[in-house]
């Protein structure tokens, strides 16, 4: 048996005592449930589970794909998604992998600055977003603090992006995501929705729904969905990807 | 397909093995949400932080847009002469943790900002109705107007404590 690492222990005390005697208003900070804490401190962090649930690479993954698939029906019956993968990590691995999947190096990107409210993976240019693809950016208005869906259209007619993100880690208003649709259609882009903030208050009904709009959804399960830390991305429905990208699997011989 | 993409662009594209502790955590609280009661708590995050916007602007304080439709609101302190860095850390000493954020326009660094980010999320989870929100924005205008005063951070820190304490971490998806 080897001793309790109390250095670490003790350290999580403390952290346990800060969290329950302080006032929390970090907007993108939550508690989860016991059974939220249960399960992400349980022996599933054991397995390998490359792949899809019933297409894995290793063997052993009976129970594992029966978890996975459940988080994955779950998703769609709370955002009503046509399809959800509930693998990425976080947002920010949720967006690259959007990225990824939708854009070559060097394409342009719309996104929201990230000093006027938007995110570093939105194609600020310390993260890779803007190291690998071309950034331009909307803001809000001076006057008014908002984002003015005019202003959108006009860079974006200007800068034709093949990609516009919408979404914000530090706007307090709604967006009108049929809006950005009619846009993201004008210059032929696709849209995506990075909704990690409002998410539970999307989840709700609180808020406008942007699957019916976006062609993809992002978002961090922690913050108000109120989940263990992660991501995932969710589509209101399933589309041919419009510039003829295939997978790894399906790539023709040159 | 664009599923197919997606999928692929996740594992092998940017991800190895998934988290399946992590996935199933993500499933538990899928359930939580759907449950009626999330409704109730989504409804009344919207509602508390609507309170405190608007206990904010009768306070003087400049919020970005005027006030929130969602969880948070982003607060520009320029009329009130303290940086986002300082609030944060005068605020840090009554127990209060907030970020420190750039307002649109900023005129200083990310490292320093103008602003600071505030959400009800958390404190929603914990039980916090309109009246605490209120009392809140009360405790965050007394300690950034005595930021040198030690005695007055000690205590709001006091009466935080107080307000925190009875509200556990933990059980709260049991007894609601």
């Amino acid at each position: 048996m080897t001793e309790r690492d109390t250095a670490i222990f003790d350290l999580i005390e403390k952290e346990k005592w800060r969290q329950t005697v302080g006032l929390e208003l970090i907007a993108s900070e939550n508690y989860v449930s016991d059974q939220v804490l249960e399960a992400m401190g349980s022996v599933l962090t054991n397995k390998y589970a490359e792949g899809l649930p019933g297409k894995r690479y290793y063997g052993g993954n009976e129970f594992v794909d029966q978890v996975e698939q459940l988080a994955i029906d779950r998703a769609k019956q709370l955002f009503g998604a046509a399809w959800a993968n509930v693998q990425p990590h976080s947002g920010a691995q949720a967006n690259a992998a959007v990225m990824l999947g939708c854009l070559k190096p060097g394409d342009t990107i719309l996104g929201f600055d990230l000093s006027h409210g938007g995110h570093l993976t939105h194609g600020s240019p310390v993260n890779f977003s803007g190291k690998l693809y071309r950034p331009v950016f909307y803001g809000v208005d001076k006057e008014t603090g908002r984002v003015h869906m005019d202003a959108v259209r006009a860079v974006a007619l200007k800068e034709k992006p093949k990609l516009i993100i919408c979404g914000a880690s530090a706007y307090s208003r709604d967006l009108d995501y049929a809006a950005f649709r009619a846009i993201a259609d004008e210059v032929g882009a696709l849209l995506l929705a990075d909704i990690s903030h409002p998410a539970g208050l999307i989840a709700a009904k609180q808020l406008n729904d942007p699957l019916p709009h976006c062609h993809i959804v992002t978002t961090t399960t922690h913050k108000t969905l109120r989940g263990p830390r992660g991501g995932l991305i969710l589509m209101g429905r399933d589309f041919e990807n419009p510039w003829g990208l295939k997978t790894p699997g399906q790539e023709s011989p040159a | 397909m664009m599923s197919a993409l997606l999928d692929s662009a996740v594992f092998p594209g940017t991800q190895g093995g998934p988290l399946e502790h992590v996935i199933a955590a993500k499933a538990v609280a899928f359930a939580e949400a759907l449950d009626p009661s999330f409704s109730a708590y989504a409804r009344q995050v919207i509602t508390n932080a609507a309170a405190m916007a608007q206990a904010f602007v009768e306070k003087g304080y400049n919020i970005v847009s005027g006030g929130t439709d969602n969880h948070c609101m982003l607060i520009d302190l320029r009329n009130k002469g303290v940086t986002g860095k300082d609030a944060q850390h005068i605020l840090g000493q009554a127990h209060i943790t907030v970020n420190k954020n750039m307002v649109p326009f900023d005129d200083k660094s990310p490292f320093v900002t103008s602003g600071i980010r505030v959400g009800t999320a958390a404190i929603t989870t914990r039980g916090a109705t309109v009246t605490e929100c209120k009392q809140i924005v009360g405790l965050i205008d007394n300690a950034l107007r005595n930021g040198d005063n030690e005695e007055e951070l000690k205590r709001v820190r006091f009466l935080v404590g107080g307000m925190m304490r009875l509200k556990p971490l933990y059980g709260w998806s049991v007894s609601s």
